[in-house]
């Protein structure tokens, strides 16, 4: 089906204006937003002792060096991080979608007796806690401490996320379900034929989302790992930067005198954490294309 | 008089008698029906169950004074003590008002900012310069927050870059960041700074999804691009930007502790410390256990309590509602 | 049908609260590590008795230990050594220690800056390692509190049969002796001892050597000169912020040099009475206060003060916006010096002793530590089964050899003996691959802590330049030793209370003091100041400090 281009309905001036009006403020954000990343990446290529002087803004690196990055990468844990986070990350997403989707699914269907209460208490999970030691304890009993496991099956399900993704399943037609239904299909058909494949968008969302989170995440690693090889990336880096940093927020109150090797440092590990996020998501915006879907279904 | 009232009783009764009965058959009949639905979702119930249930026992630490050593069921049990503690402190109140004022500022004007980015990249037509701009705005939302403040601490001394601006405007320099009336401002602008682009990403996936016919019905009837705009892209979105907007006034009372830490200084105090920043303080002089486990649950308390009643107004007002 | 909804609503809550409740017991049946607790405590103590009583302390013994075996050791990896290392095993000193002791020690390390939280999660088990390496005076409610809950084995004991070299060590440092012992005189830990004056200090005043030789000026040591010297700066040198310095670090401005002038630390300090004092609600800190607002307005110091990060102060020292300052030895005055001399070959920082009031006086206050300091203390839990060997072990480190071990490694390969002297090799100090920090790691524990004395012949050559070793004599020659309040223990409610009046009492000092100093409230308002903070409770605290001090005296 040939898509009614928007060009040929009349484009009046004041539209002219307007698209005229967005470009300059996206590019003005655009600016704004991108000035936290150049800086940091201007001053991972610096020089330490010149960036040590600098003030203001700064727009491009201070001296020339690379001397932060070789002392990033030196470490020999920063392979081994990269694909103990890669395995958890294939792990986790997997599981992530997988139990996300079956909840979502279900709290989205509607005539279930069971579905109210049960979505209140897996609301009160997102306020009511246990609290970092009981939380533990269980991990314990369950064996899944010191292994990565541990990091991706207490974390199966955002509660946030799967209520995100429940919204975008009911806004699916309950005609479209409806229709299955009359061909016979149960429930498993149609969450893999009709609400699946219409929730790319959305799915792609969780994708990242989750993503984002297993990427970012150290406090569980670093807490429930005694064996260095299982780090997954950021707490190898974490650790790089806590041996190289002096002006983390507790340096001043504990043994006082540290070693400080550059600030630079601080910048290049950002820089390597960071650099595989920003291939991601191109890749996911063909998710978020308009008209892919609906129109495409209703052939 | 009295006959018709026994009438009446006797009608209730058996009105009862059949409502338990239709009540045990009502979920006879739901589970012949929905039985593979309620199959489906048995791992997701397994999962709460196991690791956030069984462990939830924790939260009543907040009544204890727990050791560590001593364990749950060794711990000395204070009833609401620790609570108390946190209510009769003299700095309560601003407390809870700059934690509040943070949220609700953030919700008044962080929250619409993510929207009107979608909206805004929605209608551009040049698509690799929409992709560019998608992927640059949602980069600072990596960047650390210690990167960040301090990029911002740069920026609002008087020897930054806004006050060399408000000089070439004919103003005075000082030090913006040490002003209290200017703290929240700055913190929510760099907020929005920080998160438009990643709290965007949501609202572009909601709306590749509304109905493209809908857009041409529309334009037939002849509707320009506002009313296209009020009548089609918002109704296609607004579940999302409910549940979005019900989900963060449950945070209400969230206001984190490590911006402000890093952000904060003694001259901002009165806007800018809020309830975290005073227990991290707290932690540092004394760590106890309970006393921040106890804090944690009045928020979650407050917040929950938020939750519900903006999720009851929103049933009322629109279709949408977590429940 | 409304009917029905209630019933099927109510029917709803009591299945889940039947649901939550079922979750919440499993919670608590659940396996508590609690519970087992008390019991062990009681045993544990009668056990330890037990056993020491019988074993009669030999003379014949010597390392390596004879039949060796194996202890668990929980200590926190120091950044330093994780740079390169996994393990203390995988250092050459750890090798070493295990070599010469004959004893096989299994490390677990914390993950690096989780010390704390890690703390509390390992204290949360049943069994403990056999030895463990923490901050024991910041455990809730004391080392006291630790022996109570079972955590800690009392020492007196096992000091007095397997530990000749710490008892030595002790009966010759009785000062020392009175400081790691609980009010009621038991010795809990194998602690970390800064054996010489020079290292009880780290931090103090620095300025530009090279712009005073310019302007023909002397290195201040009053007030009034102080004030000299910056104005020259200003208006000679171009500096915009003559002074600043890094005023969010609390372990400096709680330091500061100039409230020490006037006599009165913004925190508690012991008097000329012997008895414990609050800095901040006395006359000499509103004498503070009044020249630090005048240098302001005079511009004398960073507007900006109150926000800097690190970064910035550094940035300003290295690129002469400003030309004094307050920072450390090492990773202020060291670092500065380096990075400044890149672009400017005369650049030097010269130490400043801590200032006076009247010329020619010994400073009465500055930053020195106690003796003993709060880290690096190792216990002995009550999970350890081999208690002689754990003492054996950590006793080694107060002899001779295990002295030359902890401070200066291997002879021949860290170090090597000159006319008598410890002399660090060019592999530590001059190494081509790795900063002198780092290099220390593999070999020694001196630049971090640890249950050993540390030896100031490692501070003399660690600091390098010049400039530092003549501050740690200038920063250090002061009567702080008088003034700085000795390891007290309060009780467990009292340390509460205390926390939570100070929390407040800070947080108003804190909004106070830069309110004064920035001429927002007018010194008018001192006495309503100074009645706040005591209607806050303040005497109650006061009371406590001296309470716990008074027990300490009579350990």
């Amino acid at each position: 089906m040939k898509r009614q281009a928007k060009s040929t309905i009349r484009t009046s001036a004041g539209s002219k204006i307007f698209d005229v009006c967005n470009v300059l403020i996206l590019t003005l954000l655009s600016l704004v937003c991108i000035y936290p990343v150049w800086y940091v990446l201007a001053a991972s290529l610096s020089e330490s002792s010149l960036l040590m002087q600098h003030t203001g803004p700064l727009l491009k690196p201070v001296g020339f060096s690379f001397s932060a990055y070789k002392a990033v990468l030196k470490n020999p844990m920063i392979l081994s991080g990269y694909l103990n986070t890669l395995k958890i990350l294939i792990l986790g997403l997997a599981t992530n979608i997988v139990m996300t989707s079956l909840g979502a699914y279900f709290l989205s269907r509607k005539g279930v007796l069971w579905k109210k209460p049960i979505m209140i208490l897996i609301t009160i999970t997102m306020f009511i806690s246990g609290g970092m030691i009981p939380f533990y304890q269980t991990l314990q009993d369950f064996h899944l401490t010191d292994t990565h496991w541990g990091l991706i099956l207490p974390f199966m399900i955002s509660t946030y996320n799967m209520i995100i993704l429940r919204t975008s399943f009911e806004s699916i037609p309950e005609s479209l379900c409806e229709a299955a239904r009359i061909d016979g299909a149960g429930h498993w058909k149609i969450l893999f034929s009709v609400i699946l494949p219409l929730s790319k968008a959305m799915l792609a969302v969780m994708v990242l989302y989750y993503g984002v989170g297993i990427w970012n995440g150290w406090f569980w690693g670093s807490t429930i790992l005694s064996d260095r090889s299982m780090y997954p990336l950021q707490v190898v880096l974490r650790e790089i930067l806590m041996a190289n940093d002096t002006s983390s927020m507790t340096a001043g109150v504990a043994a006082g005198d540290v070693e400080a090797v550059g600030a630079t440092i601080r910048y290049a590990t950002i820089i390597v954490a960071t650099l595989p996020i920003l291939f991601v998501y191109p890749f996911l915006q063909k998710y978020f294309t308009k008209g892919v879907m609906v129109g495409a279904v209703k052939e | 008089m009295l006959r018709l009232r026994d009438i009446r009783k006797d009608k209730e009764k058996s009105m009862k008698t059949k409502e338990r009965e239709s009540f045990w058959i009502q979920v006879k009949k739901d589970w012949k029906r929905n039985r593979s639905l309620y199959l489906m979702v048995l791992p997701v119930i397994l999962f709460y169950i196991l690791f956030h249930y069984k462990p939830m026992y924790g939260a009543l630490i907040a009544f204890q004074d727990y050791n560590p050593r001593l364990g749950f069921s060794g711990s000395e049990w204070v009833g609401f003590d620790q609570f108390n503690r946190f209510f009769t402190s003299p700095y309560f109140g601003r407390l809870v008002k700059n934690t509040l004022l943070l949220s609700v500022y953030g919700i008044l004007f962080g929250f619409p900012a993510p929207i009107i980015l979608a909206l805004l990249l929605n209608e551009l037509r040049a698509k690799r310069f929409k992709k560019t701009v998608q992927t640059i705005t949602y980069l600072p939302h990596f960047i650390s927050l210690v990167v960040v403040t301090g990029i911002i601490k740069d920026f609002t001394q008087s020897t930054g870059l806004i006050n060399d601006i408000i000089v070439m405007f004919g103003g005075e320099r000082s030090s913006l960041i040490q002003n209290p009336a200017l703290y929240r401002t700055i913190y929510i602008v760099s907020d929005i700074w920080q998160g438009i682009g990643w709290g965007s990403i949501i609202y572009l996936s909601a709306l590749s999804g509304v109905d493209q016919q809908l857009y041409e019905a529309a334009s037939i009837d002849g509707a320009g691009r506002w009313k296209q705009l009020i009548h089609v892209t918002l109704p296609g979105i607004a579940p999302t930007i409910v549940i979005m907007l019900i989900m963060r006034m449950g945070q209400l009372l969230g206001t984190g502790y490590e911006k402000t830490i890093l952000l904060y200084n003694e001259a901002t105090y009165e806007t800018a410390d809020v309830i975290a920043s005073y227990i991290y303080r707290v932690g540092i002089l004394e760590r106890n256990w309970s006393y921040s486990t106890a804090i944690g649950l009045f928020n979650s308390v407050i917040n929950l309590a938020l939750l519900i009643v903006t999720n009851k107004i929103s049933k009322r007002v629109s279709e949408t509602s977590l429940w | 049908m409304i009917k029905r909804n209630n019933k099927i609503k109510k029917g709803a809550l009591l299945m889940a609260a039947v649901v939550a409740a079922a979750g919440i017991a499993t919670g608590c049946g659940n396996k508590d590590n609690g519970g087992a607790a008390p019991e062990s405590q009681t045993t544990a103590q009668a056990d330890a008795s037990g056993k020491t009583e019988t074993a009669a302390p030999d003379t014949a013994f010597s390392y390596p230990v004879a039949e060796g075996g194996t202890l668990s050791y929980w200590v926190e990896l120091n950044a330093n050594a994780a740079a390169n290392y996994t393990s203390l095993n995988d250092t050459e000193f750890g090798k070493k220690l295990q070599e010469n002791t004959g004893i096989t020690i299994e490390f677990q390390h914390p993950a690096v800056g989780q010390v704390a939280e890690q703390f509390n999660l390992l204290l949360s088990n049943r069994t403990l390692p056999d030895i463990i390496e923490y901050s024991w005076m910041t455990y809730a409610g004391g080392p006291q509190k630790a022996i109570e809950d079972g955590v800690v084995l009392p020492l007196n004991d096992v000091i007095d049969s397997y530990c000749p070299n710490l008892k030595a060590y002790l009966a010759e440092n009785p000062q020392v002796d009175k400081m790691i012992k609980t009010d009621d005189g038991t010795y809990y830990c194998f602690p970390f001892i800064r054996g010489g004056e020079k290292l009880k200090t780290s931090t103090g005043l620095m300025l530009r050597g090279d712009w005073l030789e310019e302007l023909g000026m002397e290195v201040p040591t009053t007030m009034d000169e102080w004030h000299d010297v910056l104005t020259a700066f200003k208006e000679e040198k171009g500096a915009a912020a003559p002074f600043t310095y890094w005023y969010g670090s609390q372990g400096l401005t709680d330091n500061n040099p100039f409230a020490y002038a006037y006599g009165a630390p913004r925190n508690f300090y012991i008097g000329d009475d012997g008895s414990v004092h609050y800095g901040a609600v006395e006359d000499g800190y509103r004498e503070y206060l009044q020249t630090m607002n005048r240098w302001m307005s005079e511009g004398l110091i960073d507007v900006d003060l109150a926000t800097l990060t690190n970064d910035q102060v550094s940035a300003k020292i290295t690129n002469g916006t400003a030309g004094a300052s307050f920072g450390w030895c090492g990773s202020s005055l060291g670092t500065w010096t380096g990075a400044g001399r890149t672009t400017e070959e005369d650049f030097t920082l010269v130490p400043a002793p801590y200032p006076s009031v009247e010329k020619g006086t010994k400073p009465e206050f500055g930053q020195k530590d106690n003796d003993f300091v709060n880290m690096g203390c190792a216990v002995i839990t009550t999970s350890c089964e081999n208690v002689e060997l754990a003492a054996r072990l950590l006793d080694y480190a107060y002899g001779e050899e295990g002295h030359m071990l902890f401070n200066f490694g291997i002879e021949g390969v860290s170090y090597t003996m000159e006319s008598g002297e410890p002399i660090y090799t060019d592999l530590i100090l001059k190494n081509p691959d790795l900063s002198i920090t780092h290099a220390m790691s593999g070999y020694i524990r001196a630049n971090y802590n640890g249950p050993f004395v540390q030896d100031e012949a490692y501070a003399d050559q660690y600091y390098t330049l010049d400039e530092q070793k003549e501050a740690l004599a200038v920063w250090s020659d002061t009567n702080a030793d008088k003034h700085i309040i000795p390891p007290v223990t309060p009780t467990v409610d009292e340390s509460k209370e205390q926390a939570q009046i100070m929390n407040e009492i800070n947080t108003y000092r804190d909004e106070m003091t830069l309110k004064f100093i920035l001429g927002n409230k007018s010194f008018d308002e001192w006495d309503d100041y100074v009645e706040t903070i005591k209607g806050m409770n303040l005497d109650r605290v006061l009371e406590i400090q001296n309470a716990a001090l008074e027990r300490y005296q009579e350990r």
